[in-house]
């Protein structure tokens, strides 16, 4: 009697990574469809009902049909309900994704609920699916309130689908398409399953959100997992297990460096981020006041940390290069050149000098200058 | 280091030797003539210290006195800092080096070595010593007529200079680590700027891709936003299809329809009925107003007859008060005329009164003049009858004027001749002693008297006898024919004319004058009576005579004589009165007559006038008359007046019929129900239309947007603005790593340029005072990388090559003597050769050059060789002559 659900949501497919320059934006991209086939593959092991897809399957309405079919092409291997609703990127609008999805031939097991008070009865009607549906980007009402008054089988259960935000909850939310956070309670609500939100989250312990299966930021709410949500009968509580299932790893790292004894260290820290550096993407915020020397030692540092991992953002903007007496004195102790270098760091040092960065930059170029120089 | 002496033997010019020695600090100057050996001197210093002793060829060769195979020997006292020095060299013939000092004694190689370190200094290898190898001294000797040359540093001097300035500033320049590493800058720098800092192709290109990539985002969200609106627009479109189709809102407008269609209809059919009744108003007015218009016809008639007769009525009288009025002036007019025929004759005859007095007035005047004009005539004809006598007496008389004036001038000349015969005649005075008488030709002369004798003449003396008496000659003679002649010819003349002498000639012309005064006056008196001309008198007494005759046949009596004009004229005058009157009176009765003759016309007119009216006033009665008549036998009056009553009554019944169907039509608001007609018409056509429409367009859009869709325009837009992203950031980074190398290249170079300046300033300190003293207000500019003279700036910058020869020497002496001053302060071996390096001074300049050399031999031992004498006498220095040193050969 009981149904086994995944509850996935946020897959953003055809999102571009145009910032990611080269093959690790490529790479990312390429990587989404792939974990939806995880998902599938997934399912199937687990012997899964159906896969819930709470809304922004797609990155945006005007996706190209390639990636429309691709998608459909990767939820082959599970044979149980594909159930998807439109989110905020994939609204139903008069025109989108989905009435162009809906054109393409598709398995019957795969359903787009795409209007609202029109549950999808599955399991011979054991299991009621209540979609609440974004015919619109932006909602001022709540989708779901009408749960709370739809008719289900007796003995169906009932699972709420949306794609919104819980704002009193969530952190930093503003968004629209609001969402009671007691919704589960009023509408007597056996789970319900939610999207938008990037990071796996328990709104409650009948409500909550899967997150994106496949991370595309650098932000760390526990993202990259779907839901395995199992519910034994109708009022029963359901079971909600976490599954790890996204390839790439992103990560936002700050980092000290005063030192040189602390370049170590940000080898030791990057390793430790991840076992395999080809799945980490690395936004390092590097922040500390260095030696010119400690400066070109961290470059080729970062150099190398560059070539293994799948990407790093390097921001140094918060890294000061200050020239030591033994930077200055290895370029050159005396003659014109000490005196440019002077007049260099001088001009760098000066808060109120307009070109205050262009010194710097031309201080620590003239020291790469110098150390090149000495290694020819 | 100072010299102190100075032994040679067996060198070119010095063949017998010569030893300079007692040489001081500070300035000496060697005086030696032209080829007496000076520069030898130098020559043989600079082969001690530098040259090999070893020397071989043309080199060693050259030291030699010419023509002689000897051992040329060079022998110098020296010290540097407080040790003294003997150094001994001879060349080619058992050549040999020795270096003393202290005690200590260096041969050969050593020797040279020893010396070597001593003064710093290249070893020139093979050959002579050369410039460049003479360490200081190729700067600081200078050999003769090179001295305006550049400096030309060795590279000894130019690492003294260099150390010695170091020594003084610091290592300044950075050396060849600092110029390979502005180098590698400026390498840097040009990959991003061109040499005038225009940017390169590599930062201009991502430059433009980052353009190129904004248009594109902005092209691609804007096709995005619009695929947007268009998925907006369709979805109003589709909700507004819905709403139509839910509300049935057609059907609703297609009743409204229907509904305002028969409340039009309804009106048509009130419309129909006001037209009936409108007619039906129209046509009872006119009946009415038809009868209204015949009885008021006959009303007009009526009135007009009697309007008529009572106007006829007052013109009858008045033609008949005209009549009466007529007779009476046809009376007065006739009076009148009887009146003008009576005064006309009165008038006529005393016209003929006046005629009559007028004449015999006429006859009396004309009667008067004619016999006053015969009395004229007789006296003028009595004169004339007169005057024609005294002419013809006159003309009797054969002299005229010119042939009496003729007469007398041939007597005048007669008289001349004659007393020119007189003058040569001889003249006699007689005085006789008694009474004796004188005779000639019978007569006797009175004795008392002179007498002329101009002929021959025969006196006869009483008592005496006769005397012959023969006076001039054959003159006298000829004095005499002439008068004889003149004589004759007067006198046929004279008788030509009738007279015997020329007093009666004389005589004849006074009686003839006489005569013409008398015909004259007589002319006068004429002229006086007659001024007219007699014939002209004639004529007018003719013309009298005849006009009297015509006045008298006018005469009632011509015969009876004429009466005075007195009279005539009173007669005259009396009939002119009476005429005047008779004619005042002949006037009165025409203007009378014409008075009345205007009266009778204008009442005949008058009366014509009135006449006529009255007739026509008859007629138009009549006509009218005959007009009633007719119509009243046609429709009686009283009847018209019935027609009209019964009309009116039914006009206003019509009146009432229509203001009830008016009033009808009113209540049922016309304009709305058309209004409403027409609004629910539009609306259910234009509902049609726009759902029509709608349907059309979300089609369409729907079509579009499955093809925009399915391109992937999201994702297109999506990548780009990722590009676009990394593509800015590289820009800032390029362009920060461009700046930064710009930045660092100016900031290197500025850093050189003042380093250098920096440099030279030692140099340019020490040679200052030097400049001040011979060229003030100048600047000389060294080059800062060749330790060179560049150029002086006076006004303009000037190079070096371009000064004068005079200036180049005396700038290049002065630069030396800097130069030595900053050497020596840097504990270098200095000692100033000069060979006759300041020939082209002028006096001024060469006092000057002579205080710059006395300023900088304070410091530096200077040896001037010269063969001006005299001029450096002036220096005040120690001064050795050559020919005073030269020893004999030992």
């Amino acid at each position: 009697m009981g149904v086994t659900l995944i509850h996935t949501a946020d897959w953003q497919l055809g999102k571009q990574f145009g910032n990611v320059p080269g093959d690790a934006g490529a790479a990312l991209r390429d990587q989404r469809i792939e974990t939806v086939k995880e998902i599938a593959r997934l399912a199937q092991e687990r012997g899964a009902d159906a896969v819930l897809v709470c809304g922004d399957v797609f990155e945006t309405n005007a996706v190209a049909d390639r990636t429309i079919r691709q998608v459909l092409n990767a939820l082959g291997s599970f044979t149980g309900d594909w159930v998807f609703i439109p989110g905020n990127h994939d609204s139903a609008l008069a025109d989108s994704v989905w009435s162009r999805a809906d054109r393409i031939a598709r398995s019957d097991n795969v359903h787009f609920l795409l209007r609202n008070e029109d549950p999808l009865l599955l399991k011979n009607e054991t299991l009621a699916i209540l979609p609440a549906v974004l015919q619109r980007r932006h909602e001022a009402d709540d989708l779901t309130a009408w749960f709370d008054h739809a008719e289900t089988p007796k003995r169906a259960i009932r699972v709420g689908i949306a794609h919104g935000s819980v704002r009193e909850l969530l952190p930093d939310s503003e968004a629209p398409n609001p969402i009671a956070a007691d919704r589960a309670e009023t509408a007597e609500l056996d789970y319900l399953a939610l999207g938008d939100w990037h990071g796996t989250f328990e709104v409650n312990d009948r409500t909550w959100y899967a997150g994106t299966p496949e991370p595309d930021r650098f932000k760390s709410n526990d993202p990259g997992n779907v839901l395995a949500v199992e519910i034994e009968q109708p009022g029963a509580p359901p079971t909600v297990e976490r599954i790890q299932v996204g390839h790439y790893v992103w990560r936002e790292t700050d980092f000290s460096i005063r030192s040189a004894e602390d370049i170590p260290a940000l080898d030791r820290e990057l390793t430790a981020l991840h076992s395999d550096p080809a799945r980490l993407l690395v936004r390092l915020k590097l922040e500390g006041v260095v030696t010119l020397a400690l400066r070109e030692q961290l470059r080729e540092k970062l150099k190398e940390w560059e070539a293994r991992l799948r990407y790093l953002e390097a921001d140094d903007r918060e890294l000061i290069a200050e020239p030591s007496e033994d930077d200055l004195d290895r370029i050159d102790r005396d003659g014109f050149v000490r005196t440019a270098v002077e007049q260099l760091r001088a001009q760098a040092t000066d808060p109120d000098n307009p070109e205050r960065e262009i010194a710097k930059a031309a201080l620590l170029r003239l020291y790469q200058e110098h150390v090149r120089m000495e290694k020819a | 280091m100072l010299i102190r002496r100075i032994a040679v033997r067996n060198f070119r010019k010095l063949l017998h030797g010569a030893e300079i020695d007692e040489l001081e600090p500070g300035l000496t100057v060697i005086v030696g003539d032209n080829e007496e050996g000076k520069s030898t001197l130098l020559k043989a210093l600079q082969s001690a210290f530098f040259d090999r002793y070893k020397l071989t060829g043309d080199a060693a060769n050259d030291m030699q006195p010419f023509g002689s195979e000897v051992r040329p020997e060079v022998e110098v006292d020296f010290e540097v800092g407080q040790t003294s020095y003997r150094l001994k060299k001879g060349f080619l013939q058992s050549s040999s080096a020795l270096l003393e000092s202290n005690g200590e004694r260096w041969q050969n190689d050593t020797a040279e070595d020893q010396l070597r370190d001593l003064l710093g200094f290249s070893s020139p290898g093979r050959g002579a010593a050369k410039e460049e190898h003479r360490g200081l001294s190729g700067l600081l000797w200078v050999e003769q007529g090179k001295a305006f040359a550049p400096l030309q540093l060795n590279q000894d001097t130019r690492n003294a200079l260099h150390e010695a300035i170091e020594g003084e500033v610091g290592q300044v320049t950075g050396g060849e680590r600092g110029r390979k590493l502005l180098e590698a800058v400026t390498r840097k720098y040009d990959t991003y700027y061109t040499p005038t800092r225009r940017e390169k192709k590599g930062l201009k290109d991502t430059r433009g891709e980052v353009e190129s990539l904004k248009t594109q985002v902005e092209s691609l969200e804007s096709e995005v936003a619009q695929y947007d609106y268009k998925v907006d627009t369709l979805a109003k479109l589709k909700n507004n299809l819905v709403s139509y189709e839910s509300e049935d809102r057609l059907s609703q407008a297609r009743a409204e329809v229907q509904e305002a269609q028969n409340a039009a209809r309804e009106l048509e059919a009130v419309e129909a009925k006001i037209t009936t009744a409108e007619a039906r108003l129209k046509e009872a007015k006119t009946t009415f107003e038809f009868a209204q218009a015949a009885l008021k016809t006959r009303k007009d008639k009526v009135e007009r007859l009697q309007e008529v007769e009572t106007e006829a009525e007052p013109v009858s009288r008045n033609v008949e008060n005209l009549n009466e009025e007529l007779r009476l002036t046809t009376e007065a007019r006739d009076r009148a005329e009887d009146r003008l025929r009576v005064t006309s004759a009165a008038l006529e005859n005393a016209e003929s009164n006046r005629t009559a007095a007028e004449r015999e007035r006429e006859r009396a005047e004309i009667t008067v003049s004619l016999e006053e004009l015969d009395g004229r005539i007789q006296r003028a004809r009595d004169i004339q009858t007169e005057t024609a006598r005294d002419r013809e007496t006159a003309a009797g008389i054969p002299i005229d004027e010119a042939t009496l004036a003729r007469l007398h001038e041939k007597d005048r000349e007669l008289e001349n001749k004659r007393a020119a015969l007189e003058a040569v005649a001889t003249t006699l005075d007689f005085s006789p002693s008694d009474d004796q008488s004188v005779n000639v030709g019978g007569q006797t002369w009175d004795v008392g008297k002179q007498h002329r004798v101009t002929e021959k003449t025969t006196l006869e003396l009483e008592g005496f006898g006769s005397l012959v008496i023969t006076p001039g000659g054959e003159d006298i003679r000829a004095r005499r024919a002439a008068v004889e002649e003149l004589r004759r010819s007067l006198d046929a003349d004279l008788q030509r004319v009738g007279y015997d002498s020329i007093e009666a000639a004389e005589t004849a012309w006074s009686g003839k004058n006489a005569l013409q005064t008398r015909i004259e006056q007589a002319q006068a008196r004429l002229d006086e009576i007659v001024p007219e001309g007699l014939e002209e008198l004639q004529t007018r007494a003719d013309d009298l005579r005849e006009q009297l005759g015509a006045v008298k046949a006018l005469l009632s009596d011509p015969i009876s004589p004429p009466c005075s004009v007195r009279k005539a004229k009173e007669v005259e005058k009396a009939t002119l009165s009476r005429e005047a009157d008779a004619r005042a009176e002949q006037t009165a009765a025409g203007e009378q007559l014409k008075a009345e003759e205007k009266n009778f016309s204008e009442v005949q007119e008058r009366r014509t006038g009135a006449t006529s009216t009255l007739a026509q006033l008859e007629k138009e009665i009549k006509r009218l008359r005959n007009d009633l008549d007719n119509s009243r036998q046609d429709k009686a009056d009283v009847d018209l007046e019935r027609d009209v009553a019964a009309a009116s009554k039914i006009y206003d019944t019509r009146v009432i019929e229509l203001d009830k169907l008016k009033t009808q039509r009113e209540r049922m608001s016309p304009d709305l129900v058309q209004a409403e007609l027409e609004r629910s018409q539009d609306a259910h056509e234009k509902l049609q239309k726009q759902i029509a429409n709608d349907k059309e367009r979300a089609d369409k859009l729907e079509g579009e947007l499955r093809g925009i869709g399915q391109n992937g325009l999201g994702e297109a837009a999506q990548q780009k603005r990722g590009e676009l992203e990394v593509a800015t950031q590289n820009l800032a980074r390029l362009e920060l790593d461009a700046k930064a190398w710009a930045f660092l290249r100016d900031t290197l170079q500025q850093a050189e340029r003042e380093a250098k300046e920096k440099f030279l300033a030692p140099v340019t300190e020490r040679l200052e005072p030097y400049m001040k003293l011979i060229f003030p207000g100048t600047d000389l500019q060294l080059d800062e990388e060749k330790m060179e003279i560049a150029a002086l700036r006076r006004v303009h910058k000037e190079p070096f090559a371009s000064l004068s020869i005079g200036t180049r020497e005396q700038i290049a002496v002065l630069a030396r003597l800097a130069l030595a001053d900053l050497l020596r302060e840097k504990g270098r071996p200095v000692v100033l050769i000069l060979d006759d390096a300041l020939v082209n001074c002028d006096d001024e300049r060469f006092k000057r050059m002579a205080i710059a050399l006395r300023k900088a031999a304070k410091n530096v031992q200077i040896i001037i060789l010269t063969c001006h004498e005299a001029r450096y006498r002036s220096l005040g220095a120690p001064m050795k002559r050559l020919m005073d040193c030269k020893v004999a050969a030992a």
